[in-house]
């Protein structure tokens, strides 16, 4: 993600070009490279399951196992996410070793794992009845792209879930109001790997928490800043966070918030894009030929038409 | 006292250009929203009628949560005898907003719009009269236009001939409305405009900040150093020395009395020498190159491209400001931390300016002593200086447990200070450094000396040795500073100037004065801001760091070389 913020920096041109862009900016990699980063999701999705596979032969292995690679993510996540005890969550790509589910229920959740692949449900059932008998966790065969999530109060995305955008759109139309989703995502070098959903283009605030090896945990919160984006086929999810520097676009929603607002960031003006920092930092936007400089998170609080 | 009369508006209008005009008072002014963050009072007189005018914090909206917009409802929820409310000719939708927040409080209200020579057309100011019932003049507060005019209004204010008018509607709607009767169409930025956009940029931004930054160092010390070996110093040695000598010598006897007094060491000659030959050039030339800073709008393109710095301390880039500011002093940082919202973040920062940010007094101190030596010497302080800011920012965030900020800010447009207004500036904190600063100074050194001759500080001293000596590896008298320096934070430095200190001691000495517990006077706003509790805490972590990182140098430096 932060290779692409800078190449839309070198992208800035003339102010006030009338197009406005509704296309993914996803758009921009070159096929090439979009088809080899998918390509390895796949192939290296497919590792890690067979390494879990064989990890859950030996309750030791797996416990350390869980230690290396889960503990810590998780605890940030719970930490982040702030669920009461005893919500329901779902996680979506528990794989054969569910240990974001058991770690759910060890924290008195009421989970719901699943996965597309029959085997990976039937041998994560079958482990947590052997090691971990009374924990509260139903296992059950299902795809996240049709899955419905209404009756949840949070959804875990696992990091190797394919297509994760596609999951994750599913989820933000089925999931209730207030309900989260927390999911895993490549940063930094490691999304020249696996390509990366673009959270700040979902059109909520996302909340993210950065791990080791290049993974961040990113939270969403359905209905957070001013209400539910639905991601219709005309929005397609485009936010001020990813309005290209130069270009320019009309505020359709917007927080209220007092500052925000009175710096012209209201519904139906028209800001232009003008900079933006790297590694996540502010971007510089023009209302009214006013500059305001608004944070990254804020921005894509802000859905433009 | 007379009345009232109330001066509001949303940030970075010229309310406080607007206010000096009126009152002939020198409030601090800057190109940046929320340079006033404490209402500020004068006496002014119109037409012969006095009356009290009061520069409120400008503030966005009467609703939004932080210090200023607090300030300014109180304010308004007082009983002022009228308001002067300060529109922005450029942005005029935003203020009309507010302007109608301020009208419901149903207070007397005129109207000014200010900045109008940035817009071309002209405002309308006959229609915004008519749409919302007050009367509204145009102003350019910079170039002293329309303030007759305003003077006219406000006799009318204080006569009470103003009728409260309370605005049918409020909202954006009815701002938008308004603004669009009353037009004013934004002048184009041109070439400025174009160099505010590049200068936030990553390329060429990023770059251009360091030169700026390095520029500005170069700037303070060279500027600093030229006047005092060749302006100050000679002036001294010349036509101040001599005759103060003289007269000495001719009242006091040869003997101790006469070397206490104008001795090499002498008090006199300190309390010369030390506050005007040593820190006066760098108040001179710090406050320059801030006000420079502070009036072109640079400041808050630079806060936008340190953010992704500042993020790491769990601040936003906006807290740049108070920490420039406390390269001056310590006690207008901390007080510019008001219009910060969260109290964990104004003791982030407040912290971290007493701990690692050396004031401008101690800096020229620090230069004095370490720049005789090697000017490398003086760099790795401030290097070391501004690690140790960052250092203890995440540290501190993270334990108070402070959430960051999202940066939503207005980045004003790039200005060509005003050569009037820097001199005008620049005269202020002078005389404010001349009437507050360097009389505690004098007094200190002469108890110090008087102390000294009476043994006392020897006593100390011996009662410090094992820690100054054993853990620390300075000399025994390396104690007065550490005494002193509780005082002033300069005087934490000036006196090892004559020790005769080798490198390492002059490194460790330094890191311990500028870690050192901060000076009386920004405890005494440590405790009226945050409370005895906090300020008891900072005194203890300051000191515990600075003796802690000292010792750690010396002793690491003594096994290595
Ligand atoms: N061009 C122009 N600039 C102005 C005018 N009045 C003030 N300024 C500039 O605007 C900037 C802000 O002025 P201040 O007086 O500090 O603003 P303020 O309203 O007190 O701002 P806060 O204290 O932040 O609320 C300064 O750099 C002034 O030089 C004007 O009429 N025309
Ligand atoms: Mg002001």
């Amino acid at each position: 993600m932060e290779g692409k913020r800078r190449s839309n920096d070198r992208s800035y041109g003339t102010l006030g070009i009338e197009a406005i862009p509704v296309k993914d900016p996803m758009d921009d990699e070159p096929p090439v490279m979009k088809g080899l980063a998918n390509r390895a999701t796949v192939i290296l999705g497919r590792a890690f399951k067979s390494l879990e596979s064989v990890v859950r032969r030996s309750p030791l292995l797996a416990r350390v196992y869980e230690e290396l690679f889960y503990s810590r993510i998780l605890h940030r996540e719970l930490d982040m996410s702030r669920l009461p005890s005893g919500s329901r969550v779902l996680v979506v790509g528990s794989g054969h070793l569910p240990m974001t589910a058991l770690h759910l229920a060890r924290h008195g959740h009421e989970v719901t794992a699943v996965d597309n692949d029959p085997h990976a449900t039937a041998s994560a059932s079958s482990f947590v009845a052997r090691v971990t008998p009374y924990m509260n966790v139903r296992f059950g065969t299902a795809d996240g792209v049709d899955a419905d999530t209404s009756a949840y109060d949070a959804v875990w995305v696992t990091f190797n879930v394919t297509p994760k955008d596609k999951v994750l759109e599913r989820m933000l139309q089925t999931l209730s109001e207030g309900a989260q989703v927390v999911f895993r995502n490549p940063r930094g070098m490691v999304t020249r790997l696996y390509a990366p959903v673009d959270a700040d283009c979902l059109g909520l605030m996302p909340h993210r928490r950065r791990h080791l090896f290049g993974k961040e945990s990113v939270m969403l919160v359905k209905g957070s800043c001013g209400g539910p984006f639905e991601l219709s086929e005309t929005e397609g999810g485009m936010t001020l966070a990813c309005l290209q520097c130069g270009l320019q676009g009309v505020i359709a929603r917007c927080p209220e918030d007092p500052v925000l607002n009175a710096l012209g960031l209201r519904p139906g003006k028209t800001v232009v894009s003008i900079s933006r920092q790297p590694f996540g930092g502010p971007l510089l936007a023009s209302v009214d030929g006013r500059k305001v400089a608004i944070d990254a998170q804020v921005a894509a609080s802000i859905l433009l038409v | 006292m007379g009345q009232e009369i109330l001066l509001v508006g949303p940030p970075n209008v010229g309310k406080s250009v607007l206010f000096n005009r009126l009152t002939g008072l020198d409030v601090s002014m800057a190109n940046y929203p929320g340079t006033t963050v404490e209402f500020k009072k004068g006496e002014a007189k119109a037409a012969g009628k006095r009356f009290t005018l009061i520069d409120v914090p400008g503030t966005y909206d009467l609703n939004a949560s932080n210090e200023a917009e607090r300030v300014a409802v109180d304010m308004l929820s007082g009983s002022p005898a009228g308001a002067v409310f300060v529109l922005d000719a450029k942005n005029l939708e935003s203020s009309v907003h507010l302007l109608l927040q301020v009208l419901d409080k149903g207070i007397p209200t005129v109207a000014a719009v200010n900045r109008s020579d940035l817009v071309k057309g002209g405002v309308d100011v006959e229609r915004l009269s008519a749409e919302t019932g007050i009367a509204a003049i145009r102003t350019v507060a910079v170039e002293g236009e329309g303030i007759p005019q305003l003077e006219d209004l406000i006799v009318g204010l204080l006569d009470g001939r103003v009728s409260p008018a309370r605005p049918l509607f409020r909202g954006w709607n009815e701002a938008e409305r308004i603004a669009g009767r009353v037009r004013a169409t934004p002048g184009e930025g041109g070439r400025r405009e174009r160099w505010g956009d590049l200068m936030v940029r990553p390329l060429p931004g990023i770059p251009l900040a360091f030169l700026i930054l390095i520029l500005i160092f170069a700037f303070v010390v060279g500027l600093g150093m030229g006047l005092r070996q060749y302006v100050l110093m000679p002036f001294f040695e010349a036509f101040v020395f001599p005759p103060l000598t003289a007269a000495v010598e001719a009242t006091v006897p040869e003997g101790t009395l006469r070397e206490i007094l104008v001795g090499e060491y002498g008090f006199f000659i300190k309390s010369i020498e030390w506050p005007l030959g040593l820190v006066l050039p760098y108040i001179i030339s710090f406050y320059l190159a801030l006000s420079i800073l502070e009036d072109s709008g640079y400041l808050p393109r630079l806060a936008v491209l340190v953010d992704g710095v500042f993020r790491r301390m769990g601040l936003s880039g906006s807290n740049i400001i108070p920490f420039l500011l406390g390269y001056g002093c310590a006690v207008p940082a901390i007080m510019s931390t008001r219009n910060m919202n969260d109290k964990r973040k104004r003791v982030t920062v407040a912290a971290v300016v007493c701990l690692s940010v050396p004031c401008v007094a101690q800096s020229g101190a620090f230069i004095a002593l370490l720049a005789e030596h090697s000017l490398l010497l003086v760099a790795l302080l401030f290097a070391f200086s501004l690690l140790a800011a960052f250092v203890s920012g995440a540290v501190i965030s993270r334990l108070l447990g402070v959430r960051r900020d999202m940066m939503v800010q207005e980045i004003p447009d790039l200005l060509l200070p005003d050569m009037r207004m820097l001199g005008k500036k620049l005269l202020l904190r002078v005389r404010h450094f001349l009437k507050d600063g360097v009389i505690p100074m004098v007094v200190i050194i002469g108890a110090a000396s008087v102390l000294y001759e009476t043994g006392v500080l020897l006593l100390v001293s011996d009662l410090m040795e094992p820690l100054v000596t054993g853990w620390l590896g300075l000399p025994k008298e390396a104690s007065t500073p550490l005494i002193l320096g509780v005082f002033r934070r300069e005087l934490a430095v000036l006196p090892l100037l004559d020790m005769g200190l080798g490198t390492l001691q002059l490194m460790t000495a330094s890191v311990i004065a500028l870690l050192y517990i901060p000076c009386i006077a920004v405890i005494g706003v440590l405790a009226k801001e945050f409370g005895l509790k906090v300020s008891a805490a900072m005194l203890l972590a300051t000191l515990a760091a600075s003796f802690l990182v000292g010792g750690v140098i010396a002793q690491a430096g003594m096994l290595l070389f």
